[in-house]
């Protein structure tokens, strides 16, 4: 199946860890121009160099996607080495998990910058873009706790609720210039302890997702695993491509049967 | 991306017409052995003719999805040719578009034997065959109509919305055994003519209802602002079928250039 990604330029944030890191590695197999618009300057090294001598090209920029000057330096900084962008991927996201009763007012702050106004700054970002090619699209990477509400993700949920909905309005207002946004919905998404840098939110999250919780929380799943972030990278690949032309305003649950909606 | 497709089994309901051959050839063209379970014969064999030059193997087997006999035989004839099942498209479907209240009986009782009884009896004849195997992947046409409900397709609708709700009953069902169920929902899909279409097709007398001027106006409900045609289906079908989708069940996904957007 041609998926057109070779040569294609894709802006990927958070691309040093986890699901960001799949992400980053899947399209660069596809031979595309790589950006890791990544915070974490030793992470992002670490998955540069995993990416050598994979088809495409693989590249660094530093961003802070919770800053809007950040994020349209990065942008104009995109532009500048590789001509037009084809393809962004709002990959970075954050959790602590909490009940809502114990959270604390600077948890829910860190999470709405990190996981909705981090979409919205790069999403933006790279809109006028996009407008003026009359072409592009955008995929981000939501969650099942958006969907269907999670357990002690309340505010994280709102965030990924937001994502959703947001895209679907924008999607709205800009396919009439050929431009396509869609939503990728992950479960839970385990890495292995080399695969995330010091800004992860699995730096503290895997004190609580011991192999025991993780075991548990498989009953959960019509497919009886948790899922990998290299598979819910293979969702992102197919939506940023030409057989995904006629998709747009989507959401689609890659989460082994987590929510069915 | 590595989709593993090539050499894997594939049966294609109504691989005759519009979206049902877009999709068979789209199996065909990555080296699938593909069945085109297929009433109409003569158009069956052109479509099979066309695959040639395309690196799978095809076989038509002239099949009614309405009647669970035909089914099991199509499905045993699979097995006797290829050895095994992978993957089942259920792609049949028909409908005419009226209002409710003007529908005759005889096209209600149509439109449930085609769109949802021949969704049940092709899911349930590979199913114990995907069990004993602990694999399998079935991708069905579902449509937006099925979702948001459509004026002038009440139970069209209807069964579209059973293959949604049901696909994701049964998924919860054989999950244990390693089998994906997910369902692909068109908008107004137009094929190129009618000349390449069996003669069972709901398009040869939809093309009345859909005149070029009732098409331009539709275009406006798409944020993508045109129709869909079936090669924009046959994409999600195949990443749906395929291993890199490994992880993705009970799902329904709309292809439809925005009609939808749930």
């Amino acid at each position: 199946m041609e998926l057109g990604l070779k040569g294609k330029t894709v802006i990927i944030t958070g691309g040093g860890s986890n699901i960001g890191r799949a992400i980053f590695l899947a399209f660069v197999k596809e031979g595309s121009t790589v950006i890791n618009a990544e915070i974490d300057e030793t992470q992002a090294k670490k998955v540069l160099d995993e990416a050598k001598g994979l088809p495409g090209k693989a590249l660094f920029i530093k961003t802070d996607v919770t800053d809007w000057d950040s994020v349209q330096n990065m942008v104009k900084t995109a532009i500048e080495k590789t001509g037009q962008i084809d393809v962004l991927v709002n990959n970075v996201g954050w959790v602590y998990d909490r009940l809502f009763v114990e959270k604390p007012r600077e948890e829910w702050e860190k999470e709405i910058k990190l996981n909705y106004w981090s979409y919205i700054n790069c999403t933006r970002g790279v809109l006028d873009h996009f407008i003026a090619r009359k072409g592009g699209n955008i995929v981000s990477v939501g969650s099942d706790a958006g969907r269907v509400g999670e357990f002690r993700e309340a505010v994280y949920g709102g965030c990924k609720g937001a994502i959703i909905a947001t895209s679907k309005a924008i999607a709205r207002e800009v396919g009439r210039y050929n431009i396509r946004l869609n939503v990728v919905c992950p479960g839970a998404t385990i890495p292995k302890k080399e695969e995330v840098g010091k800004d992860s939110m699995w730096q503290e999250a895997f004190k609580f997702f011991t192999p025991e919780m993780a075991e548990k929380a498989a009953h959960a799943y019509t497919l009886r695993r948790l899922g990998t972030a290299a598979e819910l990278a293979n969702a992102v690949v197919f939506m940023a491509s030409d057989a995904a032309s006629f998709i747009t305003g989507q959401t689609l649950s890659v989460s082994g049967g987590y929510s069915m909606m | 991306m590595e989709l593993g497709l090539k050499g894997k089994t594939v049966i294609v309901t109504g691989g005759g017409s519009n979206i049902g051959r877009a999709v068979f050839l789209a199996f065909m063209s990555e080296g699938c052995n593909v069945v085109n379970a297929e009433l109409d014969e003569v158009q069956g064999q052109k479509v099979v003719d066309q695959a040639k030059s395309l690196s799978g193997k095809a076989l038509l087997v002239k099949t009614d999805v309405t009647d669970h006999k035909s089914v099991e035989a199509m499905v045993k004839k699979t097995l006797d040719t290829f050895g095994q099942i992978d993957i089942l498209v259920n792609n049949v479907g028909w409908t005419f578009d009226r209002l409710f209240i003007e529908k005759p009986r005889e096209e209600l009782e149509k439109e449930i034997k085609i769109n949802y009884w021949g969704f049940i009896n092709c899911t349930r004849a590979v199913l114990d065959h995907f069990i004993a195997r602990k694999s399998g992947a079935i991708v069905s046409l579902g449509s937006d109509a099925g979702r948001v409900g459509e004026w002038r397709e009440a139970v069209y609708s209807g069964c579209k919305g059973a293959v949604i709700a049901t696909t994701k009953a049964i998924a919860r069902e054989v999950g244990r055994y390693g089998i994906r169920l997910n369902v692909v929902c068109p908008g107004v899909t137009v094929p190129a003519s009618t000349n390449d279409m069996s003669k069972y097709s709901l398009w040869q007398d939809s093309f009345k209802i859909f005149t070029p001027e009732v098409q331009q106006k539709a275009t406006h409900s798409y944020p993508l602002r045109r129709l869909g045609k079936p090669e924009d289906i046959s994409g999600a079908i195949l990443f749906l079928s395929s291993d890199a989708a490994s992880f993705i069940t009970g799902q329904t996904l709309s292809v439809s250039g925005g009609y939808s957007m749930m």
